[in-house]
């Protein structure tokens, strides 16, 4: 009896189902429309990543009234949460919301690819926004085109930073009468007098980054996917299989038995490493501290403001923080070290808006402007000349202090950049904060000869390597933290299970093939 | 009735060890469950960077501070409790309509149907088709989405069958012979007398739709409009600070979170006390008979 | 046949006495098919070659994807599925073993205090911290059990060595298990706590005058009485076997920690949301199985304590 009712219910479920999906027509294909009146402008939907403000704030800052002003288009921005953004997406796209334009991460780019959800722009691209084919790059084009077909729009970021650099407490430094070190084995003595002094582990970093650029580049690992000449080949290598990988995990496992790294750095977020090194002036604390801290460049502004929460208010900060961007083998060695490419956002418009793509692209085609007379792309960035900034020959673009932190979001705007200029543009928000210049003037130093890039970040998306990356990523650093702390005896194991079940030879074997043709080109 | 356990066993004077034992270590057992509070408060009060047990250090008040301003935590805090309040009051009367024909030992789908909730205590479509039911019903993006998936709630079902099976019989007979009707029977007798269980009932329900921030996350998507408490405090530890822009904020994140959970878990506090004292007669789970 | 039918009439009698009582369950009944059978049709999704169902619609997204097995290969011959699986039931028996008895412990321990306030306030504290959401209680305890948390600087200032509990692989199941009993030991024996109190004072006397001691008197006359109680929530617990605590293993775990804590609920997740999987089929599939062992459990319980206490959930 007990049964029959159940498989009734199943039944009944099964019919309601069958008759709610059955209302919903369903589209075949979809199509640009070429036929639109621009002068029309509609109100644009416009999805974006998480702004750490309110929606409301979003839409009525400076650079979103300014852009309406520009553009002619009304526009109303939506956008995700931080907590499983990706999944949001997901349940946004299923639900077709009516977003014109969606600025999505790479690796949601390459997921919507995948599933053919984004609208093909390569010829629409020629209609509507022929300054988007002037001012981004060959280069760039190429990591949004799938079998010679176009489906975003690449916003190549700034100007290709290093970023990665070891920031030291240079107070303490000097108290130990120690120099900024340069080989790996001053590195261990500094860390090793640090620690003693500080009476907690001198190094600290968070948990997104156990490859630590600045230590790996000793041992030529300077980023997550970069050639290494194999028995005379060229081959591109995830890091976790690079020749000299083990070297660096033993290196970094002694470091850590030693005592001179940060216990918790598998559960640190960076606002906790943060937290930590700028701990490290205060004598007093009891805390959790450190003086050497693994860091995004971007935390130097994060560092200076707590600094000053500590009543050290220098303008330069010379006498406080020290930076190094890579460490060597042996003094004599040729530096390189990891060089972003700047590539952030992907903006692309879902498929079933491909009526309105034109509206789209045509907003986004005069926010990349930047000609004599219309200057749209630079007063996005910058605001406008002699209120929020001024130009000097010799430094460049230089911010004017309080009416430039009007602009402090713009970048979050921006859909597309006008790369040759913006990498110029771009600086005066560095300039801003004078410790943060200095530090991005270090790391910048010959940049073009040292930098070295991460090959994944110009594919477009690849299938195998996409559907791959992200257990892959996960499992790499688990490991990596696990060895640091229990040492090397497992790696085999560990490699083949990467190469076999996260599907690393897979996605090896894909982006190896993607390279020896795009560069053989 | 009132407070019988005390009264009751109040008079045995018997083991003097036993209660010196038994005291001291309910004393422990209490200060343990709340200590991590007095941490949180405490991290809430300080300035980052300290090391807290207890009490605050670099005492400021400027983490509670910077979350009243936050005009999207008092948004939030609203949808919960309409969210809340409308939520529980549906569950409730659902399970309690329900609960009471289920009472009736020889209703005749008794037993087919306590099988039918147990499944769905047990089995779940996932999230995916969960999304689509609930967004082909036009549920999604509206507060109605937090509300209507989570009325069944079978803990409670058993909790207020069992209270139900457990009143005396002739509670409801001589109502019968007055002609009452099933409805008022519930209404006007079951419902008043039951008022312990529907208490601490009311409670669980509205804690669970206090607490719950998966269905925000699924059924919301960007709406933030209607971003419900919990929500809004975990995109808040979820966030990265904009690096660029080195705000006291940025430094204070952790001690600011604190904070939000510190008010975020107030309304709780305040309703408890009112709550608590039914607990102890409104959760009967062991008169049932098969 | 004489039975079935004397069977069938008396069916319809009753149903006929309780005509009236149908629209109360209705409502609940209705609820329950649609938000919760209804989506159940999605476990044919098991079924399936991981349907599209962003690019398409619902019902088309399904009919285009073939009917496959493959999700359940998979999923019974991958070794990492196994070890999730492992995990699982060496958290899950943990916390019965060690989390079901404390409970009752706690009821009677409460139920023997003799100062009405006191046992107010022990009550009011202990049932606390069921009330706040795992994401708040891990954020507490990171602080509580870090490097230097409390608990830390009490070992360290008696002489210990101080660990990093939360990035120990060996202690994450035991912290799981601690954090668990934390917030649900209070929570739990208010059952128990309401069942002592309806307990006949009588029964005590009688045993007093037999001469049976405090311990005695717990043993036959508290713990007898109250059995009807535990059975119905160990029913309930068995039934929950194959769910070692989503939320709560979700919020805990780390790089360290994740071959002694990642369980199936959190496999499930990362696998079906996770960015660059949507693996939907394979997803569904191991909620399937787990659900159909959950509810093999709780049916088979629930028909052992009918047979041998004569009493079960339903």
């Amino acid at each position: 009896m007990k049964k029959v009712k159940v498989l009734l219910a199943l039944a009944l479920c099964i019919v309601t189902v069958f008759s709610v999906c059955a209302c919903n027509p369903t589209s075949n294909d979809y199509e640009i429309n070429y036929d639109i009146d621009l002068s029309q402008k509609p109100t644009l939907e416009v999805l974006m990543p998480y702004s750490g403000k309110s929606i409301d704030q979003v839409n009525s800052d400076a650079t979103a009234l300014l852009i309406e002003e520009l553009t002619g288009y009304k526009v109303n921005y939506t956008q995700l949460p931080a907590a499983d953004a990706s999944k949001t997406i997901n349940t946004e796209l299923m639900d077709k919301r009516p977003y014109d334009v969606m600025k999505l991460t790479k690796d949601q780019f390459s997921d919507l690819v995948k599933d053919d959800m984004l609208v093909d722009i390569t010829d629409a691209l020629e209609v509507f926004a022929p300054d988007m084919l002037a001012n981004i790059s060959e280069e760039s084009w190429d990591v949004v085109t799938v079998d010679g077909r176009i489906y975003g729009v690449p916003e190549r970021a700034s100007s290709d930073n290093i970023e990665n650099p070891i920031v030291f407490n240079q107070d303490l430094l000097n108290q130990c009468n120690l120099d900024v070190p340069e080989t790996l084995d001053e590195f261990t003595e500094v860390l090793r007098v640090l620690t003693q002094k500080l009476g907690r582990p001198a190094l600290t970093f968070d948990k997104y980054t156990p490859l630590v650029h600045a230590i790996s580049s000793a041992f030529g690992i300077y980023t997550y996917w970069q050639e290494y000449e194999i028995d005379g080949k060229t081959e591109v290598l995830y890091y976790m299989n690079a020749p000299r990988y083990d070297e660096y995990v033993e290196y970094m496992h002694d470091l850590y038995v030693n005592g001179y790294i940060d216990q918790e750095v598998a559960t640190n977020t960076a606002s906790d490493a943060s937290t930590r090194f700028v701990n490290g002036f205060n004598t007093d604390s009891q805390g959790a501290k450190a003086a050497a801290y693994a860091c995004s460049l971007w935390s130097v502004t994060g560092i200076v403001t707590g600094l000053e929460a500590q009543g050290i208010t220098d303008n330069t900060m010379e006498n406080y923080l020290a930076y190094v961007r890579s460490l060597k083998e042996n003094a004599t060695d040729e530096e390189k070290v990891y060089r972003s490419s700047g590539y952030g956002y992907i903006i692309a418009i879902p498929f079933y808006q491909a009526e309105r793509a034109g509206y789209a692209l045509d907003w986004m085609n005069s926010k990349i402007k930047d000609t004599e007379e219309e200057p749209n792309f630079r007063s996005i960035v910058l605001g406008e000349e002699g209120v929020h900034w001024t130009y000097s020959p010799s430094e460049g673009y230089l911010p004017i202090t309080p009416a430039f932190n009007e602009k402090d979001e713009s970048s979050y705007y921006i859909t597309g950049t006008n790369e040759a200029k913006y990498a110029e543009y771009w600086k005066a928000r560095v300039r801003k904060q004078p410790e943060l210049f200095r530090a991005w003037s270090i790391m910048m130093e010959n940049a073009d000869e040292v930098g070295v890039y991460n090959i994944a970040d110009f594919t477009p998306p690849i299938e195998d390597y996409n559907s791959n990356r992200s257990a892959m990523e996960e499992y790499a650093q688990d490991q990596l933290y696990i060895m640091m702390k229990e040492g090397t005896d497992k790696l085999g194991e560990y490699l083949e299970k990467l190469n076999g079940y996260q599907g690393g030879e897979v996605a090896t074997q894909a982006i190896n093939e993607w390279y020896s043709t795009y560069y053989n080109k | 009735m009132k407070n019988n356990t005390f009264i009751a066993r109040s008079k045995i004077k018997d083991a003097p060890v036993f209660h010196v034992i038994n005291t001291i270590l309910l004393v422990v057992i209490s200060l343990v469950c709340v200590l991590p509070f007095l941490n949180v408060l405490a991290t809430a009060l300080s300035t980052a960077g300290n090391q807290i047990n207890f009490w605050p250090k670099g005492f400021t008040w400027g983490n509670f501070i910077s979350v009243f301003t936050n005009g999207g935590f008092w948004r939030a805090m609203g949808v919960s409790f309409l969210v809340v309040v409308c939520g529980t009051l549906l569950s409730v009367t659902v399970m309690f309509s329900a609960a009471y024909a289920l009472s009736k030992p020889d209703f005749p789908f008794r037993k087919g149907l306590m099988v039918f909730f147990i499944i769905v205590m047990i089995f779940s479509g996932g999230m995916v088709p969960n999304y689509l039911v609930v967004n082909s019903l036009g549920l999604t993006r509206s507060p109605l989405a937090l509300i209507l998936p989570s009325v069944v709630q079978v803990y409670n079902l058993i909790l207020i069958k069992s209270y139900l099976q457990g009143l005396p019989p002739e509670l409801e007979e001589s109502a019968k012979i007055d002609g009452a009707s099933n409805l008022q029977i519930m209404f006007k007798i079951l419902f008043p007398v039951s008022m312990p269980c529907v208490a601490s009932v009311s409670l669980f329900t509205a804690v669970t739709f206090w607490n719950n921030y998966t269905s925000a996350l699924i059924y919301l998507g960007t709406e933030e409009k209607w971003y419900p408490l919990s929500l809004f405090i975990l995109n808040y530890i979820q966030s990265e600070p904009d690096a660029l822009v080195g705000t006291w904020e940025n430094i204070q994140k952790a001690n600011i979170e604190a904070a939000m959970i510190v008010l975020s878990i107030i309304p709780i506090l305040v309703v408890y006390p009112f709550v608590l004292k039914f607990f102890t007669k409104g959760v009967t789970v062991g008169s049932v008979k098969g | 046949m004489a039975k079935l039918v004397k069977h069938r009439s008396e069916f319809k009698s009753r149903l006929k006495r309780h005509k009236s009582l149908i629209p109360f369950v209705l409502p609940a009944v209705v609820f329950a098919l649609v938000f919760s059978y209804l989506p159940m049709v999605g476990i044919l999704i098991a079924f399936k070659d991981n349907p599209n169902f962003g690019r398409y619609d619902v019902f088309e997204a399904f009919t285009k994807a073939g009917w496959t097995m493959e999700n359940f290969e998979k999923l019974f011959s991958d070794p990492e599925i196994l070890r999730y699986v492992k995990n699982t039931l060496i958290i899950s028996l943990m916390k019965i073993i060690i989390l079901f008895p404390l409970p009752v412990v706690l009821a009677i321990m409460v139920s023997e205090i003799r100062n009405r306030h006191f046992s107010k306030w022990v009550q009011g504290l202990v049932f606390l911290p069921h009330f706040f959401s795992w994401v708040v209680i891990v954020g507490i305890f990171n602080n509580i059990f870090g490097l230097y948390g409390p608990i830390n600087n009490l070992s360290v200032a008696l002489g210990g060595e101080p660990i990093y509990y939360m990035g120990e692989p060996a202690w994450f199941r035991w912290l799981v298990v601690i954090l668990s009993g934390w917030k649900e030991i209070g929570y739990s024996s208010i059952v128990y706590i309401a069942a002592i109190t309806s307990i006949d004072p009588a029964l005590y006397e009688a045993a007093k005058i037999d001469g049976a001691g405090k311990f005695k008197q717990i043993w036959c006359v508290t713990i007898p009485s109250i059995m009807p109680t535990i059975i119905v929530m160990l029913i309930i617990r068995i039934g929950y076997l194959m769910d070692a605590g989503f939320e709560q293993v979700y919020a805990m775990i780390n790089s360290l920690t994740r071959e002694t804590g990642e369980i199936i609920g959190t496999y499930v997740y990362r696998l079906g949301l996770g960015t660059g999987s949507r693996d939907y089929g394979l997803s569904t599939a191991v909620g399937l199985v787990n659900g159909v062992i959950s509810l093999i459990l709780i049916l088979g319980a629930n028909r052992l304590s009918k047979k041998r206490m004569g009493s079960g959930i339903w």
